[in-house]
């Protein structure tokens, strides 16, 4: 402990100056974290430098000590492997993880909330965005001699998982990205961590870039990997009640497009006080005897898909047309068109509840509201009104935002935030915010922010033994 | 007798090339050991291996008792290692390079240091990346001769450095280390005659020989056989007889293992009709030279 806290002392003393553009950025961050909960573009890119100087800072530290090569001066002094490591991770501790610890704790101080609110979500934040991104950069370092050398690394290192994101664009996981991050971080964290550890320990640089290597990999490939609908499956919770049924609508009306098809279906039995939502959406037809084709899973964004708590919902029951929005294969249609055909559709729900209202101010900053949370009301253009929400605990599984024009009665509803449950955000900052833009005219309004804190995911299957798609050339009916 | 080192059949390859070849060497504690050899012989390996800077691929060998492979800060708070190519923290100063290593040594000796300071002419406030080669390698060396080292490895020390400061670098060390095991491989085989005990030749990655300067030098002779007309040299020749030459009327050729009775008379067996036999004494210099020859003769 001794000789590594003389180490420490050493990278200190010279590496001091290489830590101010650092500490510049950390000071930038707190601000903005503590002005704006860390909202709006410069966050990212203030975010990005606060990376990169932490990468420079880090890869520094560890190159003091260089662990490749066979001339180093430290290798035949009486430094031991492990005071070695632990006074890069005081180095780490000080420079990087106590500096965004204190960003967060200042950031909540400045926002009416006690540093240590919610122990569990600040580690999680701190040590995803500091600690974990601090290792994988160390451990990229002891694999080489120096920075140059560090930087020709990196241009694999973040090229190869960039290709990989570019091409997999379509796979995004939606509301589900954090377990994916959390899986594939914790995959990465654990290999960097693996290459560090051997490196340290014995200097073994070529099984320790392997361990780069298969880092690299992982992230370059685990976007092909799960999907949607298999990471949803984590949180899926039946609901008690039995009672809730998907089936044809018999009062909607089906139609055939040449490009989807409409398709009555009812989901029924939905408990009180709930608001039901579709997640995700997946039809299956089967021409008999001979192919089969899939929509895949469609995600929310792509459905005509009534939002809970929208007024123009009829409650306890859900109507909607799940696979209007669905492109059908236009060959796969042509080649099933005339036969029967079997449909399955699967229906992924959420079912929400405990609903509150909260009031908001029509401008200005609301107080703290149950859940730790703040909004902030502005005007916006043409009539509108921009509402910001923050909360230090992660946003309501469902929250939404409702505009009632005092003088002429009208209503305004905009979504504003889906949730699944994320321990930490996406963007390093302990707040998770939301904002949204909704029509607001001219006078007294009265702003309410709805949320819905239960949400109980559930699927459900319908199946139509026999259907016929009676197009092309004018067929637009569905029997 | 007890060795400060010891290595049993060590082995060492780069990709497919074996740069030591099954080496087996004892380094007598108190010694001076210099360890010479051709480019490529594989002297800073063997020397690299013993500090665990490589790992054997096979064999092992011993470092103050220890294992070389897991040698710990407890041994290497008594080895001091100076090489010709050891990167420095070069943002130090001198001043600073010394009072960081200090901490680090129990047996650090202040007063030691000082005096090394002063007997290097090391200015104690310049970054070693502004000292010149020979300064750097003083501070190196005073780094490491201040914590009175049971061992010292000197690895090519006086590469590069003029006369003056080799000089100075030997006048500063060797009576700081009389306690002291040294290994120093060089190239300069003038200098470690003046002041090594023992002699190690490296060919190869194999040691030829390794033994006491005094019984090596005692051992090779240059031998002039006259004779009263041009000879040819015969067939069977003795295998300690190196590079056999005729030149003139006389036979020149290195006795490699020379005894005051049975040279000549192996002389007048093998090559009869010999007159008289001149026996020259030959410098480090010299019987390196001729080892070197010999041995390229024979690859």
């Amino acid at each position: 402990m001794r000789n590594a806290l003389l180490i420490f002392q050493k990278d200190v003393r010279h590496l001091w100056p290489r830590a101010l553009p650092l500490l510049a950025f950390t000071v930038l961050l707190a601000w903005l974290e503590c002005k704006f909960v860390g909202a709006g573009p410069l966050f990212g890119v203030v975010r990005g430098f606060w990376l990169l100087c932490s990468l420079f800072l880090i890869s520094s530290a560890v190159h003091e000590e260089h662990l490749p090569g066979h001339q180093q001066y430290w290798l035949t002094r009486p430094y031991a492997r492990r005071d070695l490591l632990l006074s890069k991770g005081f180095f780490l501790a000080v420079f990087v993880f106590l500096p965004a610890l204190a960003i967060e704790c200042a950031s909540l101080a400045a926002n009416g909330l006690s540093p240590f609110h919610n122990p569990p979500r600040l580690f999680m934040t701190v040590l995803i965005f500091s600690v974990a991104t601090g290792i994988v950069f160390a451990a990229l370092a002891a694999v080489t001699e120096n920075l140059v050398q560090l930087l020709w690394a990196l241009l694999p290192g973040l090229g190869i998982p960039l290709v990989g994101f570019l091409n997999s664009a379509d796979q995004g996981w939606g509301d589900y990205t954090w377990v994916w991050i959390a899986i594939f971080g914790l995959a990465v964290l654990l290999l960097a961590a693996a290459a560090l550890t051997l490196q340290y320990f014995y200097r073994n640089t070529m099984v320790s870039r392997c361990l780069i290597g298969a880092a690299i990999l992982v992230v370059s490939i685990c976007p092909w990997i799960g999907s949607w609908h298999a990471a949803r499956s984590l949180f899926r919770i039946s609901p008690d009640s039995a009672l809730i049924h998907i089936e044809l609508d018999p009062a909607g009306k089906g139609e055939v497009s040449d490009v989807g098809i409409a398709l009555p279906v009812l989901v029924s039995g939905i408990p009180a006080e709930s608001e039901p939502m579709i997640e995700g959406i997946q039809a299956t037809l089967d021409v008999k005897g001979g192919t089969s084709w899939s929509t895949g899973w469609t995600k929310r964004a792509g459905l005509s898909n009534p939002l809970p708590g929208d007024p123009g919902v009829q409650r306890r029951t859900l109507r909607f047309s799940p696979i209007k929005d669905l492109k059908v294969d236009r060959a796969v249609y042509r080649n099933a068109a005339n036969q029967p055909l079997h449909l399955r559709l699967d229906v992924a729900l959420i079912l929400f509840s405990d609903h509150q209202v909260t009031p908001l101010p029509q401008s200005g900053r609301s107080g703290i509201l149950t859940d730790g949370g703040f909004c902030i009301s502005n005007p916006g253009p043409f009539d509108h009104l921009i509402v910001s929400c923050a909360w230090p605990d992660g946003a309501p599984p469902f929250s939404d935002i409702r505009v009632k024009s005092l003088p002429s009665g009208a209503s305004f509803f905009s979504f504003l935030s889906l949730r699944t449950g994320n321990p930490f955000s996406l963007d390093g900052s302990i707040w998770d915010k939301e904002a949204a833009l909704i029509s607001a005219p001219q006078g007294k309004l009265e702003v309410n922010l709805e949320t819905w804190r239960t949400a109980r995911r559930f699927d459900r299957v319908l199946e139509i033994p026999e259907i016929r798609l009676v197009s092309p050339g004018g067929l637009s009916e569905l029997r | 007798m007890s060795f400060a080192i010891r290595t049993y059949g060590l082995t060492k390859k780069f990709q497919r090339t074996n740069v030591l070849n099954g080496l087996y060497m004892d380094i007598p504690d108190g010694s001076i050991y210099g360890l010479v050899g051709s480019n490529g012989a594989g002297k800073t390996t063997t020397i690299k291996v013993l500090m665990n800077i490589f790992g054997p691929t096979s064999g092992r060998s011993e470092v103050l008792d220890a294992d070389s492979r897991k040698l710990s800060p407890r041994q290497f708070s008594q080895i001091g290692y100076v090489s010709e190519n050891q990167e420095m923290p070069d943002w130090m100063t001198v001043g600073y390079f010394l009072h960081y290593f200090s901490q680090f040594y129990p047996t650090w000796d202040r007063t030691l240091a000082d005096e090394l300071v002063k007997q290097f002419q090391l200015p104690l406030d310049r970054k070693l990346r502004h000292l010149s080669h020979g300064m750097r390698m003083k501070a190196a060396l005073a780094s490491s001769l201040a914590y009175r080292p049971k061992l010292m490895v000197l690895d090519e020390p006086f590469t590069g450095l003029d006369a003056l400061v080799r000089d100075e670098l030997i006048e500063g060390f060797l009576p700081r280390a009389e306690n002291t095991t040294i290994l120093i491989s060089s190239h300069d085989l003038t200098e470690i005659e003046s002041f090594a005990s023992h002699i190690g030749y490296l060919d190869r990655g194999r040691l030829q020989f390794s033994e006491e300067l005094d019984t090596l030098s005692g051992r090779f002779r240059e031998v002039f056989v006259a004779f009263s007309s041009t000879p040819r040299l015969p067939e069977g020749l003795p295998a300690s007889w190196m590079q056999p030459e005729v030149s003139g009327s006389a036979v020149r050729f290195i006795e490699s293992r020379f005894d005051a009775e049975r040279t000549p008379a192996d002389v007048r067996r093998v090559l009869p009709g010999s007159g008289e036999l001149a026996v020259n004494g030959m410098p480090l210099r010299a019987i390196f030279v001729a080892l070197a020859k010999s041995s390229r003769t024979e690859a």
